[in-house]
């Protein structure tokens, strides 16, 4: 049951998130500080859930793990570097399998 | 005033049925009933064929999400409906993946919607398209609004109802695409992860999103602090440190932003 409310609350929250704008601020203009601060949330919070999920079992093992951290590194390096979702996901990938492999 | 058919007659047609029957008349109402629908459809087809192709990398995102959906304590039926709850990859992984976890309702729901704060600057930039459209869409149009549905939809340059048969197209393929993957992902999950550790996929799927995307240096600093931050707040019970790792890279990003302009 948990689950449920949990998905239930999420999407109306999710919703509300893409319509904001769209269904309550209309032709209004919000303070140009305003503006910066909400331009920043995304890519401080999907870094802070993928540092998240990579530190699981702890800062320590995360910084231990060669094919783990090698994979991080080539993962933002291409994706710099390529700007493309599929480029990082599959340096990442193939980095770690193949350490994964060999160590 | 003018009378119906007279130079500068302003009102409807044949007000009095007085127009005799034209053949020709009738012929032009056709063409132009069946044009319109066909511009229409014809905009939602674009939409539609758009939107294939920038599916295609969450394809095995869609699956990952049914894995974790399926090797969670999360029941599946209410792992695939979160597929139509919330409509929206990175959000539905999280709230799966924290619960899967063992975190509190509260943080999955944090987590969840934080994950999707990037979409009220979506909802910032569409309101001049959906300014001009009925009142039913800008209710309806909302819940479509994904990442590729944004990258489309903000680049697409037509007519309001045309743009919103485009819009809905392409959301409307991305939506029914992604009842489908996820669900076989649930399906198959048990089959797919008995060879598949998927601990460092997801992570590695949201380096994907989140690298390419930084192309503003402020967004660059957001990114680096809220991971370090994060990071160094592993401990922190229910993936808090998550929370505090995501304020602190907000903060740095708004005085890197003030700093540039200084």
């Amino acid at each position: 049951m948990t689950a449920w409310i949990v998905f239930a609350v999420a999407g109306v929250g999710t919703y509300l998130s893409r319509g904001l704008f769209i269904l309550i601020v209309g032709e209004r203009v919000l303070p140009e500080n305003v503006e910066r601060g909400l331009r920043n949330i995304g890519p401080a919070v999907l870094a802070a859930l993928t540092a998240s999920l990579l530190t699981t079992d702890g800062l320590g093992a995360f910084l231990s793990s060669v094919p783990e951290t090698a994979a991080v590194v080539s993962g933002v390096f291409v994706g710099l570097w390529r700007r493309s979702l599929v480029s990082s996901f599959m340096a990442a990938i193939i980095v770690w399998a193949v350490l994964s492999l060999l160590l | 005033m003018k009378r119906f058919r007279e130079p500068g007659y302003i009102g409807p047609a044949d007000p009095e049925g007085s127009e005799p029957h034209s053949e020709m008349a009738d012929l032009a109402g056709t063409a132009r009933m069946r044009r319109m629908p066909r511009e229409v459809r014809l905009s939602a087809l674009a939409g539609m064929r758009a939107m294939v192709p920038l599916l295609l990398p969450a394809i095995p995102f869609a699956l990952v999400i049914g894995v974790a959906i399926a090797e969670s304590s999360v029941p599946n039926l209410a792992g695939w409906f979160s597929s139509s709850l919330m409509f929206g990859g990175a959000s539905q992984l999280t709230a799966v993946t924290l619960l899967g976890d063992g975190a509190g309702a509260l943080a999955a729901i944090v987590g969840a919607l934080t994950v999707n704060a990037r979409h009220i600057m979506y909802s910032a930039a569409l309101v001049p398209q959906f300014r001009a459209q009925p009142r039913w869409f800008r209710r309806f149009g909302p819940y479509l609004l994904l990442d590729q549905v944004f990258a489309l939809a903000s680049t697409h340059d037509a007519p309001s109802r045309n743009w919103r048969s485009y819009y809905i197209g392409a959301g409307a393929t991305a939506w029914l695409l992604w009842q489908v993957l996820v669900g076989a992902g649930v399906l198959f999950g048990p089959i797919i992860s008995a060879d598949l550790d998927i601990d460092f996929v997801v992570p590695a799927l949201f380096l994907g999103l989140l690298v390419p995307a930084l192309v503003r240096r402020p967004a660059a600093v957001a990114a680096a602090v809220g991971a370090v931050v994060t990071a160094a707040f592993w401990q922190v019970p229910n993936r808090g440190g998550m929370l505090i790792g995501g304020i602190a890279g907000v903060v740095a990003g708004y005085l890197a932003e003030s700093w540039s302009r200084e």
